[in-house]
C-alpha cells in the first residue's frame, strides 16, 4: 500500500471521528439552522432595505452563516487532535508506517473535507430560500471553500500548539471563534463597519478568511463581485498561508510528542 | 540457488572487502567471509542483505548498516533522556530473531521507553538502534514497516468501535476488501471481541480494551512485536488467551520483546530475560542461567540419621558449589548450593564415609522473583508486590 493511501485511511478516520460525534452535529446544524432561519428571517423583516447590491438581508446572511458552518466544522479538527493527543491515538499513528508529514497532511486534509462536506450540507438547506445558490458557480467555488476549509484548519494547529490542557484548548477555541465570526462581514456589510470601526479594524475584517469566504458566496448570489477586494486570489493567498502555518505548527506538535512523548 | 560476490565497507578494517553470497529466503545474499565476524559493514545500494541461521553467515546486512547474524534488534548506547534525568541510559541490548525477550524491571526502569524508542514513537537523545537492520532515527518509515507495537494504554479513539479500529489497522498494512473483513473477523474471535465489536471503545471494559490492544497486532503480525505490560488489567483467562498468542506469533516467525514487571508473565513467555534497572540492563539471560547465577541460589535441606557429626558438616562444606550451609536441628540441614544437581552426588558420595546416613533430600531453587530481588534490589520489592 503506497503511503498516499496510508495518509488517505488516516484522513478517513479522522473524518468519520468528526461526523460520528454526533451531537456535535446535531449541535452545529441546530446553532446554524437558528442562526439563518431565525436571525436571517427576522431581521429581513425587520430591515426591508437593501443591504447591499440586490441583496435582502436573508441573502446577505445565508453565505455568512455557510462560511461559518464551513469554519466551525474545519476547525473541529482541532478538537480531534487535541483527543488524539490526550488518549494516545496520535502516538499510534507515529508508529504506523506513514511518515509524519502525511499525518500532519491526513489531519488538514480531513479538516478540509469536513468544512466542504458540512459546507455543501448547509449551502444545500440555504439553497431552497435563495435559489441563486443552485449554480455551476457554486460548484465551482468547492475547490476554493476546501481549500478554505484546510487553511482555516491552521488556526487550529496553532490552538493545538499552545494549548496544553483541554480545558485551555476550548477556551482558546471559543474566544477565537468568536472574534472571527465578529470581525468580519458574516453577519454585517464591510459598509457599516467602516462607519462605526476604525481603518484598522475595517482591514481586518477585510483579511479576515470568513469575511472572503463569504463574500465569495455572495457574489454568487448577487450575480456578480460584490467588491473588489473580496476576489478568489485572495481568498486563496489567505487560505495557503494559514495552510503552511497550519502545517508547520502540526509539524511542531507531533515532533514534540516524538521527543518528550507527551504534549 | 547461485552464489553471488557483493562488495562491502569493513568498518573495523575500514577497507572494502568482498564477499561471497547466495540468496537467503529473505533477500539478498548470505555472506561467507569469516574476517568480517560481529564488525559492522556498509553496503552500497542497491546491494540489500539478509543473514539466515546457517552457521557460517555471520551478519546481517539490511540498507546501509548491519548488525550480527540473527539480530532483530540492536541497540547502540540507546539514551533518552528528559532534561537532566535518564530515562534510559546508553543501553546496549541486543534481541535475537525469533525469540521471546522479556523486559523485567521495576517501574521507572526505561521498558517502556525502550519500546517506544524502538517503535518510533519517540526519538533518542542519542545513540540510535536498529531494527531488522534499519536504524530507527534514519529510516523509520522503514522501522514502522517492520514494527508493530501494543502500548500499555489501550489506543483508541473513544466513540470508535472494536470492529473499526481493527479494521483501520488492517487497511494501514494494506489488506483489503474480503481478506481484511476475514482477518478482522478472526481476530475479533480470536480474541473474544467478537460479541463486542460493535461496542464504543469508550463502553469496553480495562480487559477487553487491552485485548483489542494486543489483537491490534495480530491483524498484520510483524515480524518484530513489542508488547508493553500485555496483561495489565486482564484477568486470568485473558491472561493465558493472550500469553498463548504471543508464543504462537513467535511460532509464526515474529520476534517478541515484551516488558513486564510481573515475574509470572516473564517465567511463562520468556525465551531470554533482560533485567532492567535505572535505565539501564542489569543483566540478560535465560531463566535457568539467571537461577544459576546467584550464588547459593539453590537451597537443598538435608534429612540425616542418626545425627550430623562435626566430620560430615565439614565434609559438605568441603563439596564444591557449597556456598553454606546452616544446621537447623540435631539431623537437618540448610545448604545453600550453587546447581545443585551437580553438587548433590558428591554431597552423599562424601558423607557416606562419616557413617551417617541420608534420609532426606528437598532441593527448592531460586524462583524469578528472588533473581528479579538479586538485581533490582529494593525496587523489586515493589515491583513484584
Amino acid at each position: 500500500m503506497s503511503n498516499f493511501r496510508r495518509m488517505l485511511q488516516i484522513t478517513r478516520v479522522d473524518l468519520s471521528y468528526f461526523f460520528r460525534t454526533k451531537w456535535l452535529i446535531g449541535t452545529l446544524i441546530g446553532l446554524n439552522m437558528t442562526d439563518m432561519l431565525v436571525v436571517g428571517l427576522v431581521y429581513k423583516g425587520m430591515m426591508p432595505a437593501v443591504v447591499e447590491g440586490n441583496l435582502n438581508y436573508f441573502q446577505f446572511y445565508a453565505p455568512g452563516v455557510i462560511i461559518t458552518g464551513l469554519f466551525f466544522a474545519s476547525f473541529d479538527v482541532g478538537r480531534r487532535v487535541h483527543l488524539g493527543l490526550t488518549e494516545g491515538v496520535s502516538q499510534y499513528y507515529l508508529t504506523l508506517p506513514v511518515s509524519l508529514n502525511e499525518v500532519v497532511y491526513a489531519h488538514l486534509l480531513s479538516a478540509g473535507l469536513g468544512g466542504a462536506i458540512y459546507a455543501g450540507v448547509l449551502t444545500v438547506i440555504a439553497a431552497a430560500l435563495v435559489p441563486q445558490l443552485v449554480s455551476l458557480s457554486t460548484l465551482a467555488l468547492v475547490p476554493f471553500m476546501f481549500v478554505l476549509s484546510m487553511g482555516l484548519a491552521g488556526i487550529a494547529a496553532v490552538l493545538n500548539l499552545f494549548s496544553k490542557s483541554g480545558d485551555r484548548y476550548f477556551t482558546f477555541a471559543d474566544g477565537i471563534q468568536t472574534v472571527m465570526v465578529s470581525l468580519s462581514t458574516i453577519a454585517y456589510p464591510i459598509s457599516i463597519i467602516g462607519k462605526y470601526l476604525p481603518n484598522s479594524v475595517v482591514m481586518l475584517v477585510e483579511l479576515n478568511p470568513l469575511s472572503q469566504g463569504a463574500e465569495a458566496l455572495r457574489a454568487i448570489v448577487n450575480g456578480g463581485p460584490s467588491s473588489p477586494a473580496f476576489t478568489i486570489p485572495s481568498l486563496l493567498i489567505t487560505s495557503l498561508v494559514l495552510l503552511v502555518v497550519g502545517v508547520v505548527s502540526y509539524r511542531h506538535v507531533f515532533t514534540k510528542l516524538r521527543e518528550v512523548g507527551k504534549i | 540457488m547461485p552464489n553471488r560476490t557483493v562488495k562491502i565497507f569493513n568498518s573495523n578494517s575500514r577497507r572494502a572487502e568482498t564477499a561471497r553470497g547466495s540468496p537467503s529466503l529473505v533477500n539478498g545474499a548470505r555472506l561467507r567471509t569469516s574476517s568480517l565476524r560481529g564488525s559492522w559493514v556498509r553496503i552500497p545500494p542497491p546491494a540489500l542483505l539478509s543473514g539466515t541461521r546457517d552457521r557460517n553467515v555471520f551478519l546481517c546486512i539490511t540498507g546501509t548498516f548491519g548488525v550480527g547474524l540473527n539480530t532483530a534488534v540492536q541497540t547502540f548506547d540507546l539514551t533518552k533522556a528528559y532534561g537532566n534525568a535518564k530515562a534510559l541510559d546508553a543501553l546496549n541490548l541486543k534481541v535475537r530473531q525469533g525469540e521471546i525477550l522479556v523486559l523485567l524491571g521495576p517501574n521507572g526502569s526505561g521498558k517502556t521507553t525502550f519500546l517506544n524508542l524502538i517503535s518510533t514513537v519517540l526519538r533518542p537523545t542519542s545513540g540510535t538502534a536498529t531494527v531488522m537492520g534499519y536504524d530507527i532515527v534514519k529510516q523509520s518509515l522503514k522501522v514502522r514497516e517492520t514494527i508493530g507495537i501494543s502500548f500499555q494504554e489501550p489506543r483508541g479513539f473513544w466513540r470508535h468501535k472494536p470492529y473499526h479500529i481493527l479494521s483501520f489497522h488492517a487497511a494501514i498494512y494494506g489488506l483489503k476488501g474480503k481478506e481484511k473483513s476475514e482477518v478482522v473477523d478472526q481476530t475479533l474471535k480470536d480474541f473474544e471481541l467478537w460479541t463486542s465489536r460493535n461496542k464504543r471503545f469508550m463502553e469496553l471494559s480495562g480487559g477487553q480494551g487491552k485485548r483489542l490492544e494486543v489483537a491490534k497486532l495480530f491483524v498484520n503480525r510483524p515480524k518484530v512485536a513489542v508488547f508493553d505490560e500485555p496483561t495489565a488489567m486482564v484477568d486470568l483467562d485473558g491472561k493465558r488467551l493472550i500469553w498463548d498468542k504471543i508464543r504462537q506469533l513467535r511460532e509464526q516467525g515474529s520476534t517478541l520483546v515484551v516488558a513486564t514487571n510481573e515475574v509470572r508473565e516473564a517465567e511463562y513467555l520468556a525465551d531470554r530475560i533482560s533485567i532492567m534497572k535505572g535505565g539501564k540492563e542489569v543483566v540478560t539471560q535465560d531463566l535457568r542461567t539467571l537461577k544459576d547465577s546467584i550464588s547459593g541460589g539453590d537451597v537443598v535441606e538435608v534429612g540425616v540419621s542418626p545425627t550430623i557429626t562435626s566430620g560430615a558438616l565439614k565434609a559438605i562444606e568441603e563439596v564444591p558449589g557449597t556456598v553454606r550451609v546452616t544446621q537447623t536441628s540435631e539431623n537437618m540441614l540448610n545448604a545453600f548450593v550453587n546447581r545443585s544437581e551437580d553438587w548433590l552426588p558428591q554431597m552423599m558420595a562424601s558423607v557416606q564415609s562419616f557413617g551417617v546416613k541420608i534420609t532426606s533430600i528437598r532441593v527448592s531453587e531460586p524462583s524469578l522473583d528472588d533473581v528479579f530481588l538479586h538485581y533490582t534490589g529494593k525496587e523489586a520489592v515493589k515491583a513484584s508486590a
